[in-house]
């Protein structure tokens, strides 16, 4: 135990404590909640599904003129342009709000980051969709380089125009607004309020697609299909989003107990009787929202650091700003919408092998859940690195937990600039910590700082990318 | 161990945090009513139909024939099609006016001979969300379109305006050339198009059933 005081180190930890050992006997009494379901969608599917709806908008413009506009001109060229770029831009965007309803059968098996990620993506490319589009369609309009009529016509003398106008400029707004460098400067809720207004950018634009489109206007099975999906897309994102937030802030879990672990490191302790009817793992995380006057309007993804059981939540949550100091400091007692969990980096992906886990700071919740329920096949090495010892939190349980597994965990705490070896994730020091490190199944949760030092140490280690697995960032 | 901070400290709250897409919101709903005042183009259209019929053009309903006399009448030599609504029926000889309900987009005018053989009709004035189209086509009794032109069609934007003026010339061409509407329309002017035939298609209906003579 002595030596993780003494950085900089990587060093086994000792041997077992009791402190560990006795969470650990109480542990195996708990019942835990039923695991998150698995989803049948593949990967093919996907494709298939995206496939189709390309074919469809594709579809759609080629049978109102699509191609063969090319022939006519400059103006026939424009028109086709602007029709396809605006096809496109609804139908990337409207993949895009998809991911944001979290539908399950997709979250089950891509997880919440890569559907945020997906979600960036699918909005960036409609943002240059809109922009193409409405370049497009002021040459398309323009009679002679009278730009000031085409202009004025397509910002409100045509029907709908303005709607679309002001649509097309909150896109703008809210993409410009997600650019990493812009992101930085906003609070989280800042830019989050300013980013639900996309969805009244969403409602302003549609009219304007379905009265002065020419794909549309003229074609009635094209605009059925078209508010049909507008229409599902609805329905997704108010059963999916906002019907989750009500059924969360209706079911309410309550504070249990709050206990401080480390300087500026609590765990926080929810119970309740929606715990019988929830679902969840290990390595999962959950949104947490404080029903109090100053907490009910912003939720935080927490991981759960104990396996989920019917006796409560366990979170372990660092202070890092005012939402995670309000959690840090509820009262006993108060209600907490709970809305998850969400993640796909749970205990099957060992899949029968051994793992090891990389952690960093208090990303050490999801890896000391995941450890509660490995099986003793697992062999589980945790690589754990800190700033300090003082920042090391659960670290007795985490060595009972993965000492009762045949594993160790390896910790390295001290500031980067005093440690003994330069890249404490290269691939040398990572095979001389742990030899078998290319055969196993590596589990990653930190800074992303960490994760990417990590990632590179591993793949030159060996450790084929596919067995990596982490929350990609999506903030 | 860092001590908790207190409670009451000052936390920055909810109305400063949505301030900036409150501010947006309201910046785009004031926009919107600045910018919103689209021309009303189907206004446009039944204005047309109602003062063809107020200044008394022959109308002919080709689906009540009997509440429809035919009529025709002979006047001088419109030989170039009228570009507005207003000046075609000045043109033409008038009757029962009262027949034709103000809302009634399909009615026939008949007006000048051009040949011996060909007899220049008015066709209804259909309106499209575009603007009112209307064909001039000048017909032989046994429904030999002698040709055809659109005397009126959408002028409210510059934008259908320079689509009309490409595709109308092209119009009346494939009309003589199908003799009748069954021709492709132009592309880019569907709308156009597809007026312009039902207009036609209506003068030729109301020749061949011999509702108004030749
Ligand atoms: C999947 C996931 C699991 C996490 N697990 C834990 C955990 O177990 N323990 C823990 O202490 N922290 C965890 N975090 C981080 C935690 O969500 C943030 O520390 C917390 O939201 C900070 O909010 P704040 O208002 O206190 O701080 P702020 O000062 O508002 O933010 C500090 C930083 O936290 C991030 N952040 C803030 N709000 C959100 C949000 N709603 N969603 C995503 N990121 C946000 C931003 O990057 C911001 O720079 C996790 C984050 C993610 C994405």
């Amino acid at each position: 135990m002595s030596s993780r005081l003494d950085a900089p180190t990587v060093s086994p930890s000792g041997a077992s404590s009791p402190r560990g050992a006795a969470h650990q006997s109480t542990a195996t009494s708990r019942r835990l909640l039923p695991p998150a379901r698995r989803s049948r969608v593949l990967d093919s599917d996907i494709i298939w599904g995206l496939g189709a709806y390309v074919a469809l908008v594709v579809g759609i413009w080629s049978m109102h003129g699509g191609l063969t506009r090319f022939t006519e001109g400059v103006t026939g060229i424009a028109t086709a342009i602007t029709q396809l770029s605006g096809l496109g831009a609804s139908a990337a965007g409207l993949v895009g709000l998809l991911f944001t309803a979290r539908p399950a059968i997709l979250e089950r098996r891509y997880g919440l980051d890569r559907l945020f990620n997906w979600h960036r993506v699918l909005g960036e490319a409609m943002a240059v969709l809109v922009g193409v589009h409405v370049a497009a369609a002021l040459v398309e309009w323009q009679v002679d380089g009278a730009w000031g009529a085409a202009i004025a016509d397509l910002t409100g003398r045509e029907p709908y125009m303005a709607g679309a106008t002001i649509g097309a400029l909150l896109i703008g707004i809210v993409t410009v607004t997600s650019l990493r460098s812009m992101r930085n400067r906003l609070s989280y809720e800042t830019w989050y309020f300013l980013h639900l207004t996309a969805y009244l950018g969403f409602a302003l634009s549609f009219g304007h697609q379905i009265v002065t489109g020419a794909d549309l206007a003229d074609d009635a099975i094209a605009r059925w299909i078209w508010v049909g999906l507008h229409g599902a897309v609805a329905v997704a994102l108010i059963w999916g989003r906002w019907g989750r937030v009500l059924r969360s802030v209706v079911r309410p879990l309550r504070v249990h107990s709050i206990e401080q672990v480390a300087p500026g490191i609590v765990t926080l302790r929810l119970t309740g009787r929606r715990l019988r009817s929830m679902r969840g793992s290990a390595g999962q995380f959950c949104f947490l929202r404080a029903l109090t006057a100053d907490g009910w309007w912003r939720s935080n993804p927490f991981s759960l650091s104990e396996a989920p059981g019917e006796d409560g939540l366990r979170f372990t949550i660092k202070d890092r700003g005012d939402a995670s100091q309000l959690l840090a400091s509820l009262p006993v007692g108060t209600k907490v919408a709970v809305d998850g969990p969400y993640g796909v980096c749970t205990p099957e992906i060992a899949d029968g092998r051994k793992v090891l886990f990389v952690v960093g700071g208090v990303g050490i919740a999801p890896a000391r859940a995941m450890l509660e329920v490995l099986p003793p096949s697992a062999e589980p090495v945790v690589l754990y690195r800190a700033h300090s010892a003082a920042d090391l939190v659960h670290h007795d349980e985490l060595v009972a937990l993965a000492e009762r597994r045949n594993g160790r965990v390896l910790t390295l705490v001290g500031p980067s600039a005093s440690l003994a070896v330069r890249d404490p994730f290269s691939a040398h020091t990572l095979r001389q910590a742990v030899p078998d490190v290319a055969e196993r199944v590596a589990v990653l949760c930190g800074p992303d700082r960490l994760l990417s030092a990590a990632r590179t140490g591993l793949r030159r280690a060996g450790v084929d990318s596919g067995d990596m697995h982490f929350e990609h960032s999506w903030w | 161990m860092t001590p908790q901070r207190p409670a009451t400290r000052s936390r920055p709250s909810l109305a400063r945090r949505a301030l900036p897409a409150i501010a947006l919101t309201s910046a785009s709903g004031f926009l919107l009513s600045v910018l919103d005042r689209p021309s009303t183009i189907v206004d446009a259209g039944s204005e047309t139909t109602s003062d063809t019929g107020s200044t008394g053009v022959v109308s002919i309903m080709p689906a009540s024939p009997a509440a429809a006399p035919a009529s025709t009448t002979a006047a001088t030599s419109p030989t170039t099609p009228a570009t507005t609504p207003a000046t075609v029926p000045a043109t033409v000889a008038t009757t029962v006016p009262e027949t034709v309900p103000a809302t009634t987009p399909p009615t026939v005018a008949t007006t000048v001979p051009a040949t011996p053989t060909c007899t220049t009709y008015n066709g209804p004035t259909i309106s499209t969300k575009w603007g009112p189209v209307e064909v001039q086509a000048s017909v032989a009794a046994d429904g030999t379109i002698c040709w055809a032109d659109a005397i009126v069609t959408p002028d409210s934007k510059s934008k259908s305006v320079q689509i009309n003026n490409r595709a109308v010339p092209v119009l009346d061409d494939r009309a003589v050339a199908a003799q009748g509407t069954a021709f492709d329309g132009v592309s880019g002017a569907t709308i156009t198009s597809n007026a312009y035939k039902q207009s036609l298609q209506a003068i030729i209906d109301a020749v061949v059933s011999g509702q108004v003579a030749g």
